[in-house]
């Protein structure tokens, strides 16, 4: 007789998923898989519509990171337009990016990860959140809180509101910053990297403390791909693509993100609406890699902001190897690094002597009929390619997500952390938690990565081999 | 007009018989709630969401379409109005696929509007989900068919208005529709451009394509200026963000005119090319960012020459006509009190000196009737004018006059051929005997007693008399009959108005006094004296640069080798520069070039390039056609390296004369002095006019 | 007076909803102390327990979300829905312009960048042929418009549950 656990749906992660572990007669488990259970259709119901509201459409396929969508497709419209948004524009979206990346990163370790961490994964699990962070650690949720809120007031004071602004246009941007919230959002830095700094010393000690149990947690080789500078820096909103494999040889550089066709594509699985892309030179699954913070800090060279590259030293040293940083759990310890690099990019960019000059919006008098915009969101590389007619009709839409990009890791991740694990035969709930938090190292966001959302409760049914339901546990 | 005396909303209140409820709640603040009525549009209640209750009636009726009577009881917000208004207004969403948070309208939306002030939280009726079009064929315009309320503000508009009637509505109930002629797309349509559809549309369904998402969220806020695409010299409002012009609207302006044409509304906003953010000067075959200065400089070396010394005239300029009085005063004054020379002119096809001597300029500008006249016109008639590409406000008035007051179109050699069916009389003759016919014309209305030969000097009055039928088919080159039927039609009018367009000016003065002759001829004046007669001005100041002394130079016989130095001070002029003009001026020494938009031919004619203000960066002052002088306020601030033009001569006089010969710019001409903003010009008119018959009697003899 | 017990979901949406909610920022803090959230994507109980308030994301686009959307409207006193996709269908209703395997033919097999492409069949949800709001299933009892609604608007309107009044005719947004 073989079993099937559901972990349905898969909770503290921003969408729609579910697990189900295949265990064999004793118990162990055979098979994990990841399945993702929404879907919404962007790619299909955004054509026909005039370009112009792609950015304002597109953000809503995620409410955690708006801003990704809003900026991938600004920049697609800025090819299709052929324009170049004035220097000050450019300036005003990274800035509104920075505050996404430290709020989702705050968002992603504090509220959601940070309960397993500090209360346990086997802490009972109506504590093990937020509400039970505020009432055990008070004085860190009041941090963490405080983080992701100067990330949120960040966007609201560039962009003018924190969740789906309407700011970005092609050619540029539709609002200046007033030196009151530049003044404003000045005065806080202080306090925010000293917030994420507590995060960072914490965050070390736990990994200091469960070296062993942190380096066998779904830890394994990959491939990675971000975007950096040309000179091989960190770079969020612009730069050029970048591959290290899992022996940390580079294997493309400075790669054009506007052909990433020919780098990348995806495959689709019966079993889950998110689909796994992969690197096309190794092939499907071979060509499995990662991205978001880790790929990211494992792909540069240098972060360029001091304090955090002060950070990407002690980083480094957890290296399988020496080579590249692999344990899923060490893309929390990037998330934090990232917040830092973003509140010190926060702190440049207001400090630049035209932040706040008004002009923003460069005039377009070409209309192009293809065009790519590609950054890097919290969860990794994200790209919008658009093509219009010659009226500027939206022909057809290719959207590859951050976190979809992670599925095959993920899947990968749960696989081994499931056969570590759980035992089917001596079912602990913190067994199946564990699973769980190794698909929040990875903070999909499953909004985005199937343009939707959902959720169930958690059932464990024992199926027969002819796949009949003989008895189902729920908690 | 009789008073009539009723209560709303238990307010006793008078006014005047014929009024609708919704106007009478209106003029006393009692704020009803609509969405397919606009100011200005004939109401059709078609929302029925400003219905109101009236005593003694058993269902709520449309206040829009309801005249005022006697005793009425009305009440507009009573709980049951309110409550069917929320459920009109949830069918309406529930009818098409309205999605507020990505439509560039909201914020700015009647329709969300509407459901704020009525609580509409969710759609208590199941959603229908249609499968609708997004058009977004139109070069300017996107029509997404989702968010259309099938309010018919935009068919009205583009009917009652614009008189193009190119939209309309399509099958009945839930699949009526909204159609651009015959069911075609907007951009295929017949469609003029004019973005009327736009303004008064009250949700999203029509938007601007270049500019939806400038404003966000936030309320749209519009400053007044004036168009400067054309001599009609609308008065235009506009939304200003950031350093960018949004959308841009009629401010109505003392004819309160509600509409613009392509120009005005999308042309403005629409550059062809990329705007200049440096001075540039040309070293070897490259220009080089350069200092402003280096330009006077150069520009007082060479005019220091012994060549010029001895000869100012070696010296030209060409200005445009699109630029503001200020601009071309101070320009016109450097050449002839600076350099003396009067080899300048302004490079408008319209102000030819065949205009002047007709209108005679000099002294002044005559009384020409203006746009509000255009609608009291019963007959029309139209020489020598491309209307719809050269007026296109104009246009719409005439358009609509023929549609919806039946007045008469006479056409002489129009360069288009709308309202074709509509069209009573239209000739076809060689372009250059268009003043025979027009002398012609006069002549059968004299002969028909419609005019009064006493007004005209007696010599033209025999003369006209002599020539018969025979005589003016030769010398037409048409039927004489088709003449006389359009003269017979012009007697019979009351309120004929011609409308005379560059056709007809180019080819001599004769043409447009023989349109002056008819009018005067017929006592075909307006109420407060003005000549029922459009010289169509193509350019924003056309008339003002005609309060300046004559020009002295042609650019028709114009020798670049007679020339050193030419000041080319075109602004954001890029149409009106006839090609065989620039060729010529690459033979000039050295020319400078005053514009903010690179023009390849312009650049080629180029040693030294000045980047200026836009025409929404500068105000100034304006004379329209009908010789209302208007000062534009400028929009926004001049980007920082943008030369004022001004300051560029005073820099260069400063350079180049010692102190005693200093110059200062003289003020505006005396005709501008004292006249207020929208006010008219003193016009002149105390001159008889004869056309020149020597050129009839050789044709016919011929 | 016993704490209220608060349930949120997420169906059809983009979770702005619920980051809205994080919004509130601190006063996380004063909501812990009125409310318990029992049930919620934020936390890991993972069914629904009786509550007082039922807050919910999202419209429903399949058959899971609809046998969510049952199951709390039965454990809550009073349903809310949350946010205009709850409220209005909003963006992912523009779905239902097309049929369901276009669209998802057009997502997993035509587009770009998919090799080896096949439309997920197992272990996912069935799409339900049109993307509806909330009401057009269960009895609402609220609602909160607003793609998100600000933590402002859900603060007042949440505290005035919580306090047992009938949330009161806010102003309103949609975007």
């Amino acid at each position: 007789m073989s079993r099937v656990i559901k972990i349905d749906p898969i909770t503290r992660v921003e969408g729609h998923g579910r697990v189900t572990l295949h265990l064999d007669e004793e118990g162990a488990v055979e098979a994990a898989r990841f399945h993702v259970v929404e879907f919404r259709g962007f790619e299909k119901f955004c054509e026909g519509r005039h370009f112009s509201e792609m950015p304002t459409l597109t953000e809503r396929i995620c409410g955690i990171c708006p801003v990704s969508h809003h900026l991938a497709a600004a920049k697609a419209l800025d090819v299709i337009c052929d324009v170049t948004p004035p220097p000050t524009a450019t300036k005003l979206r990274e800035l509104m990016h920075m505050g996404q990346l430290i709020q989702s990163h705050a968002l992603s370790f504090f509220h959601l990860s940070a309960p397993d961490l500090l209360l346990g994964f086997d802490a009972p699990p109506a504590k093990r959140n937020i509400f039970g962070l505020i009432a055990e650690q008070p004085e860190l949720a009041k941090k963490g809180i405080g983080l992701r809120k100067f990330g949120q007031d960040v966007i609201a004071a560039v962009a003018g509101r924190k969740i789906h602004p309407d700011f970005c246009v092609p050619g540029g941007v539709n609002r200046a910053l007033a030196s009151t919230d530049r003044d404003a959002l000045s005065a806080r830095i202080a306090d925010a990297k000293s917030w994420v700094h507590d995060g960072l010393t914490l965050l070390r000690g736990y990994l200091e403390q469960h070296r062993e149990f942190v380096a066998r947690f779904a830890t394994f080789p990959s491939y990675y791909l971000c975007l950096t500078t040309p000179d091989g820096d960190l770079e969020h909103y612009d730069g050029l693509l970048r591959v290290k494999d899992g022996a940390g040889k580079l294997v493309e550089d400075r790669y054009d993100p506007a052909n990433y066709l020919s780098l990348i594509a995806e495959a689709t699985e019966d079993w889950s609406y998110l689909k796994f892309p992969f690197y096309r030179p190794a092939g499907y699954p071979e060509g499995s890699y990662r991205v978001g913070p880790l790929a990211r800090l494992n792909n540069c060279e240098r972060i360029g902001t001091p304090e955090a590259d002060a950070e990407l030293a002690y980083f480094r040293s957890l290296a399988t190897d020496g080579a590249m940083v692999e344990a899923s759990m060490y893309f929390h310890y990037a998330r934090l690094i990232e917040i830092l690099f973003g509140i010190e990019r926060v702190e440049q960019l207001l400090s630049e002597p035209d932040i706040l000059s008004d002009d923003l919006i460069a005039e377009s008098t070409n209309l192009k009929s293809e065009g790519v915009g590609v950054i890097e969101a919290p969860r990794g590389t994200l790209f919008h390619h658009y093509f219009v007619d010659e009226h500027g009709s939206i022909e057809k839409v290719n959207l590859i997500i951050a976190s979809g990009q992670n599925n095959q890791a993920m899947n990968q991740a749960v696989t081994q952390v499931a056969r570590e694990h759980v035992r089917g035969n001596a079912l602990e709930e913190a067994m199946l938690n564990k699973v769980e938090a190794a698909i929040r190292c990875y903070d999909p966001c499953l909004s985005c990565s199937t343009h939707a959302l959902g959720q169930m409760p958690l059932r464990v049914q024992l199926y027969d081999v002819e796949q009949r339901l003989r008895s189902e546990i729920s908690r | 007009m009789s008073n009539v005396r009723l209560s709303i909303n238990e307010r006793e209140i008078d006014c005047a018989a014929g009024t609708t409820i919704l106007n009478a709640c209106k003029a006393h603040d009692i704020d009803v709630p609509t969405l397919c009525h606009f100011e200005g549009l004939t109401d059709v209640g078609a929302c029925r969401l400003c219905i109101v209750e009236i005593d003694g009636m058993r269902r709520p009726i449309s206040s829009c379409t309801t005249p005022v009577e006697n005793g009425m009881v009305v009440r507009t917000h009573t709980p049951r109005l309110q409550t069917l208004r929320r459920q009109t207004l949830e069918l309406l969403f529930g009818e098409r696929n309205h999605i507020c948070p990505f439509c560039p309208r909201s914020g700015n939306c009647e329709l969300q509007n509407r459901g704020y002030e009525h609580g509409v939280d969710h759609v208590r009726f199941d959603y229908l989900f249609p499968k609708l079009p997004v058009d977004n064929s139109h070069r300017y315009i996107a029509f997404d068919h989702n968010r259309c309320i099938m309010c018919t503000r935009c068919v009205r508009a583009c009917d009652e208005w614009v008189g193009a009637h190119t939209l309309d509505v399509d099958e009945r109930g839930g699949l009526s529709r909204i159609i651009a002629d015959q069911n075609v797309p907007l951009g295929e349509s017949s469609c003029v451009s004019c973005g009327t559809c736009v303004t008064v549309c009250p949700t999203g369904a029509l938007f601007e394509k270049r500019s939806a998402h400038w404003h966000g969220r936030s309320t749209k806020e519009f400053k007044e200026t004036i168009c400067t695409g054309c001599g009609v010299g609308c008065r235009i409002r506009a939304t200003v963000q950031l350093r960018q012009v949004g959308e841009l609207h009629a401010a109505g302006g003392p004819d309160n005119n509600r509409i613009l044409c392509e120009k005005g509304r999308f042309w403005l906003t629409h550059p062809g090319s990329a705007r200049i953010n440096n001075v540039l000067i040309r070293v070897g075959g490259q220009f080089e960012q350069r200092d402003v200065d280096e330009v006077v400089q150069e520009c007082a070396r060479r005019l220091r020459s012994v060549s010029i010394q001895k000869d100012p005239q070696r010296v030209v300029a060409l200005l445009s006509g699109h630029l503001p009085l200020e601009t071309l005063n101070a320009t016109q004054s450097f050449m002839r009190d600076v350099v003396g020379s009067d080899r300048w002119v302004i490079a408008d096809r319209s102000n030819t000196q065949s205009t002047r001597a007709a209108l005679d300029i000099d002294s002044g500008l005559p009384p020409l009737a203006g746009l509000k006249e255009l609608d009291r016109a019963d007959l029309f008639v139209v020489i020598g004018a491309n209307l719809e590409r050269n007026a296109g406000v104009v246009a719409s008035y005439v358009r609509r006059g023929v549609l919806h007051r039946r007045a008469r179109l006479l056409k002489i050699n129009p360069r288009h051929t709308w309202l074709t069916d509509w069209t009573d009389v239209h000739l076809e003759s060689e372009r250059r005997r268009d003043p025979m016919i027009l002398a012609a014309m006069l002549k059968y209305l004299i002969d028909m007693g419609a005019a009064d030969a006493a007004t005209m000097p007696t010599d033209l009055s025999k003369k006209l008399k002599r020539f018969d039928d025979d005589d003016i088919s030769i010398a037409c080159g048409i039927d004489a009959t088709q003449i006389k039927q359009m003269a017979a039609l012009y007697a019979a009018a009351e309120a004929p108005m011609i409308i005379c367009g560059r056709g007809l000016s180019k080819h001599g003065p004769t043409g447009l006094i023989g349109a002056l002759n008819i009018v005067r001829a017929t006592g075909n004046q307006t109420a407060d004296g003005k000549w029922r007669l459009m010289d169509l001005a193509l350019q924003a100041n056309t008339y003002g640069a005609r309060l300046f002394e004559e020009p002295g130079l042609n650019m028709h016989d114009f020798d670049p080798h007679s020339a050193d130095i030419a000041f080319l001070v075109l602004g954001d002029s890029q149409r009106e520069w006839p090609r065989t003009w620039l060729q010529k001026l690459r033979a000039v020494t050295y020319v400078v070039a005053f514009l903010t938009r690179e023009r390849e031919d312009v650049l080629a004619a180029s040693h030294a390039v000045i980047p200026t203000a836009t025409w929404s960066e500068r105000g100034g002052t304006y004379v329209n056609l009908e010789g209302r002088l208007q000062v534009g306020a400028p929009l926004m601030q001049p980007p920082s390296h943008a030369v004022d033009e001004i300051a560029f001569f005073q820099k260069l006089s400063n350079e180049w004369k010692a102190a005693q010969d200093a110059w200062d710019v003289p003020p505006l001409p005396a005709a501008c002095d004292g006249v207020a903003d929208g006010a008219l010009l003193s016009c002149r008119d105390d001159r008889d006019r004869a056309v020149d018959w020597t050129t009839l009697r050789e044709l016919t003899e011929a | 007076m016993a704490k209220k017990r608060i349930a949120t979901v997420w169906l059809c949406g983009c979770s702005g909803c619920h980051m809205s909610f994080l919004d509130l920022d601190d006063r996380l803090i004063d909501l812990a102390a009125m409310a318990d959230v029992v049930a919620s994507p934020i936390v890991d109980v993972k069914d629904f327990p009786k509550c007082d308030i039922g807050l919910v994301e999202g419209g429903v686009a399949n058959e899971e979300n609809l046998e969510v959307l049952l199951k709390l409207r039965a454990a809550s006193d009073t349903l809310v829905s949350l946010g205009d996709c709850a409220g209005f269908g909003c963006v992912p209703m523009l779905r239902n312009q097309f049929s369901n395997q276009d669209v998802l033919d057009r997502a997993y097999i035509d587009v770009e960048s998919t090799a080896f492409g096949a439309v997920p069949t197992i272990e996912v949800p069935q799409l339900l042929p049109k993307v509806k709001p909330i009401h057009e299933h269960v009895k609402v009892d609220a609602w909160i418009p607003g793609c998100p609604p600000s933590a402002d608007r859900i603060w007042k309107a949440v505290g005035a549950l919580l306090r047992g009044e009938v949330a009161d005719g806010d102003t309103l947004e949609y975007d």
